[in-house]
């Protein structure tokens, strides 16, 4: 209970109504209706799905391919995300400016997304723009080296933020190194040089058809014509079909990445997930909300060590289970305490049926609050799509407290779980290799992407 | 008490003025669901008082801790019983916000909340909690120094701005070590009072909200609204160099700019929006040095920074890098009305977008209210991108003449 002060001389503090003193009621389950998804007729092979938004004053639309990084060739990491980019070439981003939309591309090893918003009006002509680029997205060597440019940049970007070389080695750890998933559709450093234009349209040929691919638009207007014009005479070639790579796991371990200078260290944990497909996912999810807070009351609440602690179940085929967080170089050892024991005694935590059906609401809440935004629908059929995923899935329906330990008892025991920090050695390694043997790795312009 | 009813696009805005001083905004959008609570104090970073600089941020997260009526229980237990999402506070240089989407059968609750922590946050802080919290913004401001490219805008950030400018951002919570009880109870009573807020709330909204802001808000006493010191402007005369290891070929140029809603700060966004759109490649050769080109005015009440960060091709030297923006900046005065035209339609789809969700209307209502004076100045918001003057924000602000120039790389 906190400490009650009195100050001389605060208005109105000894005199505050009834009404001032009781909280006000709440709604325990409040019903909201989940935003639906139409789907429409398939055109040349893609599925084309609506979600009107009554009163937007723009519509959002976009293409989700169901190919992600697990296409990519183990020479060529990135290549698949760069097919998506490359989309966007020059002439295409001039026609979208001049109707005021800038594309957006998002990226996960499952899959890619391409969205833009517009004024209604232009919907058209702008479906019309980007369905006949998807077709041909050929480049020319300037464009080429451009793109190949930018996704280099990026990698190199990433290699400077201490959480996504975390979260890269976790993924190689959980997944292996050469795993088709490990990279997550980001290129290597240098992975794509040499590449030739050749190669990034046959890889497209491959990839890219109307049979992966689904339209999404917040709008009224049927964009079907626009596609089917710019696909006609397309056939897809099923004989192409790829599939998932062998994924590897490692024994546990704890791998210290090496920043030098690092006044902080990131502590990333994590393992292999369940399929996206599995009914049990929405309960590892849960499982990874019930760990975040153990351990986030516990660094921040009781010790004020960390900003943040981030925690989920990932999509994917697998997914992937994992838990981040951030602190001073000099409480690394503290904070890894802290995680490893959420993750010993996450077991015996007493969970009642009460906050399961309050999981239920709020996992409904935040399918609405997520899809408030034409970005947040788009996104949520693309995921879908992506994932193999009813498109009006019903919210997550309450299940007994003991599936749910189950699956706690299953998937959260420390032995099975990968442990990456990245920091400077000289500040955390004596810190850390109380809690076992230490892999030290150098740091190097390409530890963010090995190959 | 006043009131009034304004149009801002498709949405019904009703406005009051509490005698106690606290303007609300009432944004009814039903087809939402939800309800969005947001609470907007006038004091950031830049009112921090010299000795304790990131007091704004320090209260920020004390004002989490739980207020009178809350009996121990902290804001995001509260917030829990109201099934919030998206709860969360944040504080920027000239405001500090405090924002909840919640069911509109919770709305009450909140406002009961929010109102709470207004007017009987003062006699609940201890010592501890202060230490607590100051821990965690310590690390919270720590972060940004551990990321590369975070770290390196920082420093170009704060030339821009340097000690003893308002503006400038600590690297960590130093200057916090000896704050007490007794500075966070002054802050609260200077600027955490009804006279210096402002309270949004838009969705799906209960008939008796408005009812609801009355009771919960309309007794506090209201306090006089502190005078906002003016922003002196940055002191760098002439062109800074800094320099930094870094992974890739990098360069950081700031420019001092002007502040948010001038006639500079319109011209600024179309800048930078022709910059990262370089339409035709007119700009930069995309198969040249430049791999990766972004630029943003970082829009401030009384100053602004203008931001280009430019990543170089493998093999390139960051001055080669620099020649190729400066080049990009000058070729800035040259573009066509088509050009002009096109940058000034994606900022009108961008303002469009935002307003279409429940927080991207809030946040232009509290923007208007601030820099406007009036909450539905989402016209005046587009019309001012008709008539930049981009050939004289150019040669007035974008110069060699007084800017940072952070470059990066191997050497």
């Amino acid at each position: 209970m906190r400490r009650r002060a009195f100050v001389a001389g605060l208005p109105l503090a000894g005199c505050a109504g009834v009404w001032r003193r009781a909280a006000p009621a709440t709604e325990e389950r409040p019903a909201v209706v989940a935003p639906v998804f139409a789907e429409l007729e398939k055109i040349g092979g893609a599925r084309m799905v609506r979600s009107v938004m009554p009163g937007s004053p723009v519509v959002h639309f976009g293409v989700s391919l169901a190919v992600g990084c697990v296409a990519d060739p183990p020479a060529r990491p990135g290549l698949t995300a760069l097919v998506l980019a490359a989309v966007v070439d020059r002439g295409l981003r001039d026609g979208l400016a001049r109707l005021g939309a800038t594309p957006r591309i998002t990226w996960t090893a499952d899959g890619g997304t391409l969205a833009c918003a517009c004024e209604s009006g232009d919907v058209a002509a702008i479906v019309e723009m980007l369905a006949r680029r998807l077709r041909a997205p050929v480049l020319d060597a300037a464009g080429l080296s451009a793109a190949v440019a930018r996704a280099e940049a990026a990698a190199a970007i990433a290699a400077g933020d201490p959480r996504r070389v975390a979260m890269r080695a976790l993924d190689g750890l959980i997944f292996g190194e050469d795993g088709a998933r490990a990279h997550r559709g980001v290129a290597a450093r240098g992975g794509l040089v040499g590449l030739t234009a050749e190669e990034l349209a046959a890889h497209a040929d491959k990839f890219v058809g109307p049979t992966r691919m689904m339209w999404i638009s917040t709008g009224e207007a049927d964009l079907r014509p626009a596609i089917a014009a710019a696909w006609a005479g397309w056939a897809p070639d099923t004989s192409r079909n790829f599939e998932f790579a062998l994924e590897v796991t490692r024994r546990t371990s704890i791998v210290l990445v090496d920043r030098p200078g690092a006044d902080q260290v990131v502590i990333a944990t994590g393992r292999r997930g369940l399929p996206a497909t599995d009914a049990d996912c929405v309960l590892a999810a849960r499982a990874m909300r019930i760990l975040r807070s153990a351990v986030h009351e516990r660094l921040r609440g009781d010790r004020g060590l960390s900003y943040y602690t981030e925690a989920g179940h990932d999509d994917g085929h697998p997914g992937r289970l994992r838990l981040v967080t951030q602190v001073d170089a000099d409480a690394a050892g503290e904070a890894l305490r802290v995680v490893l024991w959420g993750l010993e005694h996450v077991q015996e935590l007493v969970v009642a049926q009460k906050w399961m059906d309050d999981q239920d609401t709020y996992d409904a809440l935040e399918q609405v609050y997520v899809q408030d935004s034409g970005e947040g629908r788009i996104a949520a059929a693309s995921r879908s799509h992506r994932l193999e995923l009813p498109l009006n899935a019903p919210p997550a329906r309450a299940r007994p407290v003991g599936r749910l330990m189950r699956v706690i008892d299953e998937l959260l025991r420390p032995a099975n779980w990968q442990v990456v920090c990245v920091g400077d050695q000289r500040k955390v390694l004596a810190q850390l290799e109380r809690f076992g043997a230490v892999a030290v790795r150098e740091v190097s312009s390409r530890q963010a992407h090995p190959r | 008490m006043g009131g009034g009813s304004a149009r801002l696009g498709a949405v019904e805005l009703r406005t009051l003025r509490l005698a106690n001083g606290l303007r609300v905004a009432l944004a009814p959008r039903p087809h939402a669901q939800l309800a969005m609570v947001w609470v907007r104090y006038h004091v950031g970073a830049a009112d921090d008082p010299p000795a304790h600089r990131g007091l704004a941020h320090l209260v920020e997260h004390l004002l989490f801790t739980g207020s009178k009526h809350t009996y121990g229980q902290d804001v995001a237990d509260q917030l829990y019983t109201a099934r919030a999402l998206g709860a969360n506070g944040a504080t920027a240089m000239r405001a500090t916000d405090y924002y909840a989407t919640v069911p509109r059968a919770n709305v009450e609750r909140v406002l009961w909340l929010e109102s709470d922590r207004m007017g009987f946050m003062r006699g609940e802080l201890t010592r501890k909690e202060i230490t607590l919290a100051r821990g965690v913004v310590d690390t919270e401001l720590r972060i940004l120094n551990n990321d590369e490219h975070a770290r390196m805008i920082g420093r170009v950030h704060n030339a821009v701005y340097p000690l003893p400018h308002p503006f400038f951002d600590p690297a960590d919570a130093g200057t916090l070590a000896d704050v007490d009880v007794a500075d966070v109870e002054g802050f609260l009573a200077r600027y955490v009072i009804p006279a210096n807020a402002q309270l949004v709330v838009a969705g799906d909204l209960p008939a008796d909200v408005e009812r609801w802001v009355r009771r919960y808000f309309g007794d506090l006493a209201g306090g006089t609204a502190p005078k906002r010191a003016a922003v002196p402007a940055s002191p760098i005369a002439g062109e800074v160099r800094l320099v930094e290891r870094s992974r890739a070929e990098i360069v950081k140029i700031g420019w001092p700019s002007p502040a948010q809603w001038s006639g500079g700060d319109a011209a600024a966004d179309v800048a930078a929006v022709l910059l990262e759109l370089n339409h035709g490649g007119r700009l930069w050769a995309e198969d040249g040095p430049v791999a990766r080109l972004e630029a943003q005015q970082v829009s401030r009440e009384g100053g602004s920074l203008f931001v280009v960060q430019a990543q170089g091709r493998e093999g390139v030297r960051a001055e080669q890098v620099l020649a190729a923006v400066d080049a990009a900046v000058r070729r800035l005065s040259e573009v066509s009305a088509d050009e002009l035209a096109a940058a000034r339609r994606m900022l009108r789809v961008g303002l469009l977008e935002e307003r279409a969700t429940l927080a991207g209307l809030v946040a232009q209502v509290h923007a208007h209210w601030t820099g406007l004076g009036k909450a539905d100045g989402f016209a005046e918001a587009v019309a001012r991108y008709e008539a930049v003057d981009l050939a004289g924000f150019v040669a007035g602000t974008l110069t060699a003449g007084r800017r940072v120039v952070l470059l990066g790389g191997a050497a």
